[in-house]
């Protein structure tokens, strides 16, 4: 599929996955919409893309805002014209000790990882189903498979927002609008900061390749790497006592 | 199982599997907190004058909830094997984290501990893909995440020090698919 002309919007642009996207999509030719809090950080990709001769626009605002998500997509709407694809990627990581579970940090990530995807999905869908066509993408994650340790609220959020998505799915066939969920591994980028051990770790480059390809073939679902994916899946068909013991041995977070 | 020295806290007893389950198991025994939601205790404050200040914000156990309590009670009274089974009832919102460990602290005053969580406060909602409602969703969300990690995060503490404990979440079969 060509991205010529295509107005693409990116949640969580300024570091990571979402970043390395929008730069990707703007190197294709689409018009990339950068949303994102830091202001700074935007700006500097928004001028890194246009260098390079592509269009792309700054949109700070917090996606766990609904209005302020609504007017950065009316003011993309606006500068570039209707909206063909949102790629819903902002999300945050803690790791969730027991038994003192900190709920104002967990309501925090839910509030940012969930309630935030919905408010960008909200923001866009309205003027996609209207026109008739356009492409929903969120970036949960491998960890939605199963709850791993010392990340029950990372593995809830995840777990949320995929099966959000899925119902959307079915709820939007015949609409025009595709669905797609990507499920990564573990990718270098500023989530992964509190996380110790990174099995098949790829850089975000190649990740976001792995991505945009998912993407253009308008997959309902893509899962990566192929090794973790596999053991992840693998992981979904244990029984729990087996699992419970293979995933306490293998923690991923300290 | 001996439910007879077990204390069990159970969220959004006033109705539904919640209170199917509150009364099952004081059948068999189980002293209980029954948590659900309360309302302002307007009367209490119109007729205590002087102390209306003080009871303005204070809640007080829905009528539901004191139906479930009544009835339990009538239930344990009319000679069943269940004794000398005791349960409270305990005006929380589970959205709200303080208001929830109140109530769990109010109930190991009382009861001395909390042997069984049971995290079943939870409501429905249809979400309308082309007329998506943030804040419908995010009112969901609050309800049935943040409410059972809420009620986890009131009791876990106590249990782990203690060494024993049973968390118990309903969630669905929504949740395979």
């Amino acid at each position: 599929m060509d991205r010529r002309n295509k107005v693409v919007l990116v949640t969580g642009a300024s570091s990571g996955i979402g970043r390395g996207l929008a730069v990707e999509l703007a190197r294709r030719g689409a018009s990339v919409g950068l949303l994102a809090r830091r202001r700074n950080l935007l700006a500097e990709t928004v001028d890194h893309i246009c260098e390079a001769g592509g269009r792309a626009l700054a949109l700070p605002a917090d996606v766990t805002d609904a209005d302020a998500m609504r007017a950065a997509a009316y003011k993309l709407r606006r500068e570039f014209g209707p909206i063909d694809l949102l790629i819903a990627n902002a999300g945050i990581s803690v790791n969730t000790f027991v038994p003192d579970l900190c709920e104002k940090k967990i309501a925090q990530l839910i509030n940012v990882n969930v309630i935030g995807v919905v408010n960008s999905v909200s923001a866009v869908l309205r003027q996609m189903v209207d026109q008739g066509n356009g492409h929903l993408v969120v970036n949960s994650s491998l960890a939605a498979y199963r709850g791993l340790p010392k990340s029950a609220a990372y593995c809830a959020s995840k777990a949320a927002i995929s099966s959000f998505f899925e119902a959307l799915r079915i709820d939007l066939k015949g609409s025009g609008v595709d669905v797609t969920i990507i499920y990564p591994g573990f990718v270098k980028t500023p989530l992964i900061t509190n996380i110790i051990r990174t099995p098949y770790i790829m850089e975000v480059d190649q990740a976001v390749q792995k991505i945009v390809r998912a993407i253009e073939k308008r997959k309902k679902g893509y899962s990566f790497p192929w090794q973790l994916a596999t053991i992840a899946r693998a992981c979904k068909l244990l029984p729990i006592p087996m699992y419970d013991w293979i995933a306490a041995r293998n923690s991923f977070r300290g | 199982m001996d439910w007879s020295n077990k204390v069990v806290l159970i969220t959004g007893a006033s109705s539904g599997i919640g209170r199917g389950l509150a009364l099952e198991l004081a059948r068999r025994g189980a002293n209980l907190g029954l948590l659900a939601r309360g309302v302002e205790s307007s009367q209490l404050a119109a007729v205590a004058g002087s102390a209306a200040l003080l009871s303005r914000t204070a809640m007080e156990p829905s009528p539901r909830l004191l139906e479930v309590v009544d009835q339990i009670r009538r239930e344990t009274d009319s000679g069943s094997k269940a004794g000398s089974q005791r349960t409270m009832a305990l005006a929380a919102d589970v959205r709200d984290a303080k208001s929830v460990r109140t109530a769990a602290d109010r109930l190991r005053d009382e009861f001395g501990r909390i042997d069984v969580l049971i995290a079943n406060a939870g409501i429905g909602a249809t979400t309308d893909a082309t007329e998506l409602d943030p804040e419908e969703v995010a009112r969901v969300l609050n309800v049935n995440v943040m409410g059972a990690v809420n009620s986890v995060a009131a009791v876990l503490p106590e249990m782990v020090e203690r060494g024993s404990g049973q968390l118990v979440a309903l969630s669905s079969l929504s949740a395979f698919f």
